[in-house]
């Protein structure tokens, strides 16, 4: 298959790594085959390096000139409503599920797998 | 050092023995009615109901005993673990549990003769009625409140690694 998610200024990426984890920025620059210069006025990400081993490319794209500046980049996000928009895909999905299930506590850790036994129970019992 | 004499020794030294100069400093997060899981010990893993400090730094928990078998519990603080769920413990009082109620009764030994005979057999410790009675005082509003709810449940738990899980990235 070939590659659709390219590296390219205005392509929204996800923060895998560091102090910004989770978080979208927003391709402004590249530097070189390994790095990107990224910003995320509307998601706090200060305009920064990135290299793209702590990136991953989403689908979305804003449509912005090569190093544009923080300011011309959050009007554009904003009337894009891009955070509206990666709320709604899958990936921004599962990685909330995969945020709530390592936020939980001892007490939520015993209800969650005391309702899969019950639920385990029941569809044993529905099945017979 | 040169060896200190008890001239004048009277009733305030013999309340000093349980009395350590600094006792363990309670966890800031920890108040009557959190959840505790015990690390170490016959009880290991189970989860029981912190009731208070003791005068000697120990700390003092309950199961409650008919939930999951852990009667009034002395712990050094350092054995447990601190989760953050509490069960209401307003109506328990803890005044009549202090240090001296966990003091070991001397055994009575036997005769030489007697424990010839005995063939080794140990005697099966057994639990005075006053004990049992201070149980179930204690035990009672405990039980009250967690009854017929998910707490209950939670108590019966014993708590246990699972794969994929590691200790130092769970939330408690």
């Amino acid at each position: 298959m070939a590659i659709t998610r390219y590296v390219e200024p205005g392509r929204v990426a996800l923060v895998n790594y560091g102090k910004n984890v989770h978080k979208l920025g927003v391709i402004v620059d590249i530097l070189d085959e390994n790095r990107v210069l990224l910003d995320g006025p509307t998601t706090g990400v200060a305009r920064e390096v990135y290299p793209l081993k702590r990136l991953y490319l989403t689908g979305l794209k804003v449509s912005i000139l090569r190093g544009a500046r923080t300011k011309t980049l959050r009007k554009a996000l904003e009337n894009n409503d891009i955070c509206e928009k990666w709320e709604k895909t899958s990936k921004a999905k599962k990685q909330a599920i995969k945020m709530k299930r390592a936020s939980l506590n001892d007490y939520d850790r015993f209800v969650v797998s005391n309702l899969k036994r019950r639920r385990a129970f029941e569809l044993r019992r529905k099945a017979k | 050092m040169v060896k200190r004499f008890d001239w004048y020794k009277g009733e305030e030294n013999e309340e000093k023995k349980q009395q350590p100069q600094n006792p363990t400093k309670l966890r800031h997060n920890v108040q009557a009615g959190q959840v505790l899981v015990i690390l170490s010990g016959r009880f290991r893993g189970k989860r029981v109901v912190f009731l208070k400090q003791l005068q000697s730094g120990y700390i003092l928990v309950t199961g409650p005993y008919k939930v999951n078998g852990v009667p009034l519990l002395r712990l050094p603080q350092k054995h447990t673990l601190t989760t953050s769920k509490i069960i209401d413990v307003a109506g328990v009082n803890t005044d009549n549990v202090t240090d001296a109620y966990f003091k070991k009764d001397k055994k009575v030994k036997g005769t030489k003769e007697e424990q010839f005979f005995q063939d080794g057999k140990k005697k099966k410790a057994e639990v005075s009625q006053e004990k049992k009675d201070t149980q179930k005082a204690v035990d009672a509003s405990i039980l009250a409140a967690i009854k017929g709810k998910t707490e209950a449940k939670y108590l019966r738990d014993v708590f246990t690694l699972h794969k994929g899980q590691k200790a130092h990235e769970l939330v408690f």
